[in-house]
């Protein structure tokens, strides 16, 4: 696997934009100055109130740039709340602006796999960074940031231990549920079975990987493929889904700041009037807050 | 894993039947380079008509179970996941044309299932995901499909009966011969499907007579015994040593039972096992019997295979087969299984019912609840429906499946003491 | 997002009579019973000959799953059965079905076959009974005379449910009534073709819907109230982005999911539905004996199902091709979770749009609820992949 960074620059271009992607867990900033660089960025809890969440990052940012609400250009909307960025000028899926957000870092990805906090999503991208198709669990947490928390809690060990911890793993465990309340289950019967923690992460990691890699073959896997999201954080799930997926992932530096990110450069390219046709096909529709 | 700390009685005759099987699957993965032409076949009935014409067979089935049960299924499923099936597609559909693509594509298998790709595909479904699986195996690999209708669904009168059989025969006839006959290249050799039905016939005379012997308390075999020696009713339909291995399966039996020698030890609970044979799983679910001295008794799918032998009539081999075939496919009604089973607890002396049920199947298990409610209210004997699969691990969970297994001990032994109280 | 054609109140009155009759059919199926002393038999959808019902003078209506989340019947289906067989069974149970006087099914699926036992030995619903009619149709010269003779058989069965003898003549005259009802709803498709803003998807699929409930007399004189008032409506613009729409093979769609899809800015411009185009595809010969008539529509190989086995068929290229024919720029699949049928072809369908750069969304709908923010989102992203004009 690679990494790379995102680096804050110092605003050259005062014509500023933002994008802010509210998730289930975390809401994340990203500003871009009119010269397209990420001039800030931030990542707090979202906590039970949506809007808050928005305001308060956004505010974080805008204090970061010593700028106020009315110096923004443009800003996009996107996340599982980003119905309630009430001041966005628009709203956007995460699926496109995780796309699009990856397209920016790594130009040669082709397929995304994004693992947040209550969802999956598979993502093909064409060369130019835009949605060739995608999938994305449609129900249950199974398999995603949540699941990792509750089975983290349930071996007593800290979200951040169970990716080094499983490395260490000499035996084969299967795990055969995903579902959060049946894996509990089996993660207490393997315990008394004697059953090492190591083996148990190393076994829920490839459950993990496998249902992965599953909608990854929905959806079609094309070099190159980056991993984003809080999940990406987790060594043992990146390295397992390597194997499976038999390529090595990139992954960017802050994988939970793609969304807003590619938030932030759709809001740019709509400010800028780079891609006109975008701004047109996008006022058709009904959730365009400009008309 | 937990500890086994009963051990099941062996028995010795079932041996010569894992080698027979290994030499058979070696000698299918030798035909292109023998010359030979392969058959997939889909469904119980039927594989004598390739076997019989010097065709080596593989069955959907006995593949997954073999596969199951050796828990190779992993480079199939992945291969089948990248074909974009979703997770709750037949077991057995993931599995076979799993297979298949898995060779179309050049991944490597392991080589005991390495099979080598069909030139013919053969299906007389019992059901709707069999037929299917042959059009999508014959549209993924390019080998022309026999895709009959044995007409799986309920006889209700002899009328139906009678004509179900003819629509099956006219099948036979006009549809599977030809293709055979293209496929191997020489006329059907009726005399061989004869000489591989009589030896047949003779093994399923042997085999009921093993099977009645599971009357007797303790009960000398597990069903699952019985199930690894149906392999004479599938691909080694008429082969030498068949008749002869079940002559020494009988014999053993029939020693055990002289000497009240039960396949488990100290047999305490006799329990019935509806749906397929869940060869994934019978590592977990065999050790949780064994050691609360509970054996399956009888069951519903293994008796599918030939069941009626005054049926196989090999003067007439072709008929003789359409009338199995559609006798057979009661197995799968519910209206049927349910005064079979009802039958069977006084017969065989049952304690319960054991009712796996499958996400990825629906062969058997409509009705289940009916079935177990019909045996309760007639006999007070309980049963305990739980979801598992043939193959895939990923629809059984262990830790629910003990707890609710001793619990259903538990109700047995709460009925006994209220029938004799 | 509302029509954007104002409809005169005659429109708007038929089309509230079939939301009301989709929305509650045992009311509506109560009181034409009342109202007419007819018996009235229930039937798997898709391919029973519903023609020979009607020409016993009893009303053939085909089942539907009900708006209400499943009770009792996991108590006797598994809850992996798909939607439709276990609320029938639930329906059934709970006394919902009492106004039936029969329920035909056939192996039209595995789940379908076991739920008369269920149903037969838990309900008072009188003449339960399963018809074989035949799943593997690519040999049709083998396959017909076996299918007349179980035609025959539902005959007879006819015949001793209704009390009356049931003629040739009788069936042709219902077959006729029945290619009538095809030929308004062929001509309601055309018209929605020219004019996509005229209807919503939801109202489409409900006057389809209508037609599997009601006497077809009584559905042709609604359609042809209503379709000489469509047609005069003007042709308006509509630059939402159009969506060719299939799968539903057998029960009528998530009414909730087809307006969630035109709310996010897309148009439903065709579709390969059960209650939508394929109700009306295939029409009886008229000029050969009515049996004979229906075997040759049963074995029709140009509409394909997924519950009936023809290997010439090629799933992937059908749905390319009615996409195209249709002027879509994306496809939405609508799965009823638990169809095998459908999943087992949806593996093509998928590659064959994949392989020619077609946008395409899967959409697995249960009985339950559905989680709807999920489910917006993707389609959102559908329309965003669409428009934002990807090649």
């Amino acid at each position: 696997m690679s990494q790379s960074g995102l680096e804050v620059a110092k605003i050259s271009n005062k014509t500023v934009v933002a994008g802010i992607d509210v998730g289930s867990l975390y809401t994340k900033t990203v500003f871009l100055d009119g010269d397209g660089n990420v001039v800030a960025k931030n990542i707090i809890r979202s906590g039970a109130i949506y809007q808050g969440a928005a305001e308060n990052s956004f505010a974080h940012a805008l204090e970061q740039v010593g700028l106020e609400r009315g110096d923004i250009g443009y800003t996009v909307g996107t996340g599982y709340g980003r119905a309630k960025v009430l001041f966005a000028d628009k709203e956007i899926t995460e699926i496109t602006c995780h796309g699009r957000g990856s397209h920016w870092l790594f130009p040669e990805a082709h397929t995304i796999i994004d693992i947040g906090g209550q969802d999956t999503k598979v993502i093909w991208l064409n060369a130019e960074g835009n949605l060739r198709n995608f999938v994305m669990n449609d129900k249950c947490a199974a398999g995603t940031g949540r699941f990792l928390e509750v089975m983290a809690a349930t071996m007593g060990l800290g979200i951040e231990q169970m990716g080094p911890l499983s490395l260490l793993s000499k035996y084969n465990v299967e795990i055969s549920s995903l579902c959060t309340v049946f894996a509990e289950s089996e993660i207490i019967s393997l315990f008394a079975q004697s059953c090492a923690l190591e083996d148990i992460c190393a076994g829920l990691h490839r459950a993990i990987a496998s249902r992965i890699a599953g909608m990854v073959a929905q959806v079609g896997i094309r070099e190159r493929v980056v991993m984003s999201g809080g999940v990406a954080q987790n060594i043992g799930v990146v390295k397992t889904l390597e194997q499976r997926l038999k390529t090595s992932l990139l992954i960017p530096d802050e994988p939970q700041i793609v969304g807003a990110l590619g938030a932030a450069l759709i809001a740019w390219e709509i400010s800028n009037g780079k891609q006109e046709e975008i701004k047109a096909a996008l006022r058709s529709t009904v959730f365009d807050r400009e008309a | 894993m937990s500890d086994v700390k009963v051990k099941r009685n062996e028995l010795e005759s079932l041996k010569w039947m894992g080698k027979a099987i290994d030499e058979y699957f070696a000698e299918v993965r030798r035909a292109p380079e023998e010359g030979k032409k392969v058959c997939w076949h889909i469904a119980v009935p039927g594989t004598l008509m390739t076997t019989s014409q010097g065709i080596l067979t593989i069955m959907h089935a006995h593949v997954a179970a073999y596969i199951g049960a050796r828990h190779l299924m992993k480079e199939v499923f992945e291969v089948s996941e990248d074909e974009g099936f979703l997770s709750n597609t037949c077991c057995y559909m993931r599995t076979f044309v799993g297979l298949a693509m898995a060779k179309v594509n050049g991944v490597k298998l392991p080589p005991q299932i390495d099979f080598p790709l069909p030139d013919l595909i053969n299906c007389m479904g019992e059901c709707q995901e069999q037929f299917t699986m042959a059009e999508l195996l014959s549209h993924k690999t390019g080998a022309p499909a026999i895709i009959i209708d044995p007409n799986p669904s309920g006889c209700v009168t002899k009328e139906d009966f009678d004509e179900r059989v003819k629509y099956l025969e006219k099948q036979l006839k006009e549809v599977a011969i030809p293709m055979i006959e293209k496929v191997s290249g020489h006329r059907y050799d009726y005399a061989a499907l004869s000489e591989a039905m009589a030896v047949m016939k003779k093994c399923a005379i042997l085999r009921n007579k093993c099977v009645a012997l599971q009357a007797h308390r303790p009960a000398p075999m597990t069903l699952f015994d019985l199930g690894v020696g149906l392999a004479p009713f599938i691909v080694l339909q008429g082969k030498p040593g068949t008749v002869e291995f079940y002559e020494r399966f009988l014999a053993e039996l029939e020693d055990r039972v002289a000497k009240g020698i039960g396949a488990v030890p100290d047999e305490k609970y006799r329990l019935y096992w509806d749906n397929y044979t869940m060869w994934r799983l019978l590592g977990v679910v065999g050790r949780e019997l064994i050691n609360h001295h509970a054996n399956i008794v009888i069951g519903r799918y293994p008796l599918a295979f030939y069941p009626d032998v005054e049926l196989i009539d090999p003067e007439n081999p072709l008929h003789s087969l359409a009338e199995c075939n559609v006798s057979m496919l009661k197995t799968l009604y519910p209206h049927w299984a349910s005064e079979m089973v009802n039958d069977y607890v006084e017969k065989f002396d049952l304690d319960g019912l054991l009712m796996p049920a499958s996400p990825t199947c629906r062969m058997f298990d409509i009705g289940q609840h009916d079935i177990v409610d019909a045996c309760e209210r007639k006999h007070g004997v309980p049963g305990l429906i739980f979801e598992g699969d043939m193959v895939d691990i990923a629809f059984f969970n262990e830790a629910q499946f003990k707890t609710r297994f001793e619990a259903f001990l538990e109700t047995i032994d709460a009925r006994k003491k209220w029938r004799r109280g | 997002m509302p029509v954007a054609v104002k409809r005169p109140k005659i429109v708007q009155d038929i089309l509230g009579r079939v939301e009301a009759l989709g929305d509650d059919p045992y009311q509506f199926l109560r009181d034409w019973k009342a109202r007419n002393d007819r018996k009235i038999i229930a039937c798997l959808p898709m391919h029973f000959p519903l023609e020979m019902i009607h020409a016993t003078g009893m009303l053939p209506v085909e089942m539907w799953p009900s708006n209400e989340r499943i009770t009792i019947a996991h108590s006797y289906v598994h809850v992996f059965y798909c939607g439709l067989s276990r609320s029938i069974v639930d329906d059934a149970l709970q006394g919902k079905l009492e106004f039936l006087d029969g329920m035909y099914f056939y192996d039209q699926c595995m789940q379908a076959r076991g739920l008369p036992f269920v149903i037969e030995r838990n309900t008072p619903i009188p003449n339960i009974e399963f018809h074989h009619l035949p799943p593997i149709i690519s040999n049709p010269d083998v396959v017909k005379p076996h299918l007349k003779w179980n035609l025959e058989k539902i005959r007879k069965s006819l015949e001793r449910i209704s009390g009356k003898a049931l003629s040739d003549d009788a069936i042709s005259q219902s077959i006729k009534i029945y290619n009538k009802n095809r030929k308004l709803l062929q001509r309601l498709y055309r018209t929605r073709k020219k004019n996509p803003g005229l209807l919503r998807a939801r109202e489409i699929a409900r006057i389809v819907q209508a037609s599997a409930l009601m006497l077809k007399e009584e559905h042709n004189e609604l359609l042809e109230q209503l379709l000489p008032e469509l047609e005069k409506l003007p042709v308006v613009p509509d630059n939402r982005v159009k969506i060719f729409i299939v799968g539903h093979f057998c029960h009528p769609p998530r009414f909730d999911v087809m307006d969630m899809i035109e709310d996010e800015g897309m148009v439903v411009v065709d579709d390969d539905i059960y209650n939508g185009a394929r109700y009306f595809a295939l029409s009886v010969n008229e000029d050969v004996n009515p049996i004979d008539g229906l075997a040759d529509k049963f074995l029709d190989r140009s509409l394909p199902c997924p519950t009936r086995i023809d290997n010439e068929v090629n799933w992937g290229q059908y749905v390319k091709d009615k996409f195209h024919a249709c002027g879509a720029q994306g496809v939405i699949n609508l799965l009823a979770k638990y169809c095998p049928p459908h999943q087992e072809r949806y593996v093509d369908i998928k590659r064959e749009l994949a392989r020619n750069n077609i946008p395409e969304l899967l959409i697995e709908l249960e009985h339950e609820a559905v989680s709807l923010e999920g489910l917006k989102t993707r389609l959102q992203a559908l329309r965003e992949q669409i428009e934002m004009g990807v090649k």
